[in-house]
């Protein structure tokens, strides 16, 4: 199947494969079905090595197909903080109801430009979370290691009883009777994937 | 207007063919502090972009987009760049219509959605203004983003047009822009023949139009094809799918 795909040199815009030989890494996208470049470099495809328990309820087709992802020559990835990465930063000040940082590396690659971020009294532990103050926590210039987190609605039933799909970040649509509802949707994380859909299967 | 296209030879005031490009000159990477940069000159037009970014929004948390980056660019004219001396380089109705031109086409290519609540800037300033500025900004933009390592859908590349004794002209200069007959700027995504913009301030006639878009496009595939050829030299080959474009 490798044989499909070249390692070649791909530019902006120039079609890689059909999306039924691989997946879309870095540097590509998706489009009518077929992957294309975003960024000019060198093809690399490469195999999922950790084929752990977590990938059983997903077909074993969509494990099985590599992934196609375009490098750069310069070796400036870009990364930005986002939901669920793993990220080292440096408390820059602290009060009473929350601590502000300055993120210096996400997911073990320095950023180049520091993100803030900001932590907020109830998110230091998972207990007890009444009585954490933010003084005994942390002091101006503590590194420290945390994980970006999001919050919201999985799964909503609307008023006429039936499972809705979300529509935007903060909508949520009821497929009988159309009405929509305000919830806060949840951007679901890869690692949840596996993890929402058999509750899903119980409930219909 | 009588010699703007000889009616014997045929041939257009700069001695171009009505369908030919000025030469082009790029460069990629002038500028070491930002993530992109890039130098463009189409015949006597000259244009330097800079892009920085991803980073986190400047300018408060209110400007941010909580799904895709904001892309904030600045469009300015050297003082020194026409014939006759600028009082600002930018600020005017003109240049701000510019920037928000090159917002709109570069919001359709730019894969926004990959840095959300992040901050993308273009940065374009004119050096030599010899017709096509715009053009010479888009071009000059494309190559700066690919540089900068940010991910795009395709190249964008813009062509102006104009009509002089009923013959489309392509890539236009100064004295053609200037003489009053009817011109147009189109951006165009090469691969997906997508127009992401078409702008125009002056009146033509709807029949002309067609042929007018026909030769504009074709002018866009042809600095596609030369920008292409110049990002490929730099990658150091050419694949086997650049060879049957030319």
């Amino acid at each position: 199947m490798e044989s499909i795909i070249s390692e070649d040199t791909y530019i902006p815009g120039e079609k890689i494969c059909s999306a039924s030989h691989a997946r879309s890494g870095h540097g590509t996208y998706v489009r009518d079905g077929y992957i294309y470049a975003s960024l000019v470099g060198k093809a690399k495809i490469e195999r999922e090595l950790n084929t752990k328990t977590e990938n059983k309820t997903s077909p074993q087709q969509i494990t099985s197909l590599p992934i196609v992802s375009v490098k750069t020559l310069k070796d400036n990835i870009v990364v930005i903080p986002h939901i669920g990465s793993l990220v080292i930063a440096k408390i820059t000040s602290v009060n009473p109801r929350y601590a502000k940082c300055s993120i210096l590396s996400v997911n073990n690659t320095i950023v180049k430009e520091k993100f803030s971020g900001q932590i907020n009294r109830k998110d230091v532990r998972a207990t007890e979370k009444d009585k954490i103050e933010i003084g005994k926590s942390f002091r101006c210039g503590d590194v420290i290691i945390a994980r970006v987190i999001s919050l919201g609605v999985v799964i909503a039933y609307s008023e006429a009883g039936h499972r809705m799909i979300p529509v935007s970040w903060n909508e949520m649509q009821c497929p009988v009777t159309l009405l929509k509802e305000f919830r806060k949707v949840a951007k679901v994380q890869p690692e949840f994937i596996n993890y929402v859909e058999p509750k899903s299967e119980d409930k219909q | 207007m009588a010699t703007l296209l000889d009616p014997i030879i045929g041939l257009r005031i700069d001695g171009r063919r009505p369908n030919e490009l000025r030469k082009i000159q790029c460069e990629v990477g002038v500028f070491a502090q930002a993530d992109g940069s890039a130098i463009v000159s189409q015949g006597n037009t000259k244009v330097v972009a800079t892009v920085y970014g991803p980073h986190e929004n400047r300018g408060g948390r209110s400007k941010s987009l909580h799904d895709k980056a904001v892309i904030n660019c600045q469009y300015s004219v050297a003082t020194f760049s026409g014939t006759e001396r600028k009082n600002k380089p930018h600020g005017d109705w003109k240049t701000v219509e510019m920037t928000s031109h090159l917002k709109q086409t570069f919001e359709a290519v730019i894969l926004t959605e990959k840095f959300p609540k992040s901050q993308i800037d273009i940065y374009v300033e004119v050096l030599q203004s010899d017709g096509s500025n715009y053009c010479a900004c888009v071009n000059a933009a494309t190559l700066a983003i690919i540089d900068a390592g940010i991910p795009i859908k395709d190249y964008v590349c813009a062509c102006s047009v104009s009509l002089i004794r009923d013959t489309p002209l392509i890539d236009i200069n100064h004295l053609e822009e200037s003489s009053g007959s009817p011109h147009f700027t189109l951006a165009l995504l090469p691969n997906y023949d997508q127009i992401v913009l078409l702008e125009s301030a002056s009146r033509m006639h709807v029949d002309y139009l067609d042929k007018m878009m026909e030769s504009a496009m074709v002018g866009c595939k042809d600095i596609y094809a030369v920008l292409n050829k110049y990002i490929k030299s730099r990658v150091g080959t050419i694949s086997k799918n650049f060879s049957n474009l030319i």
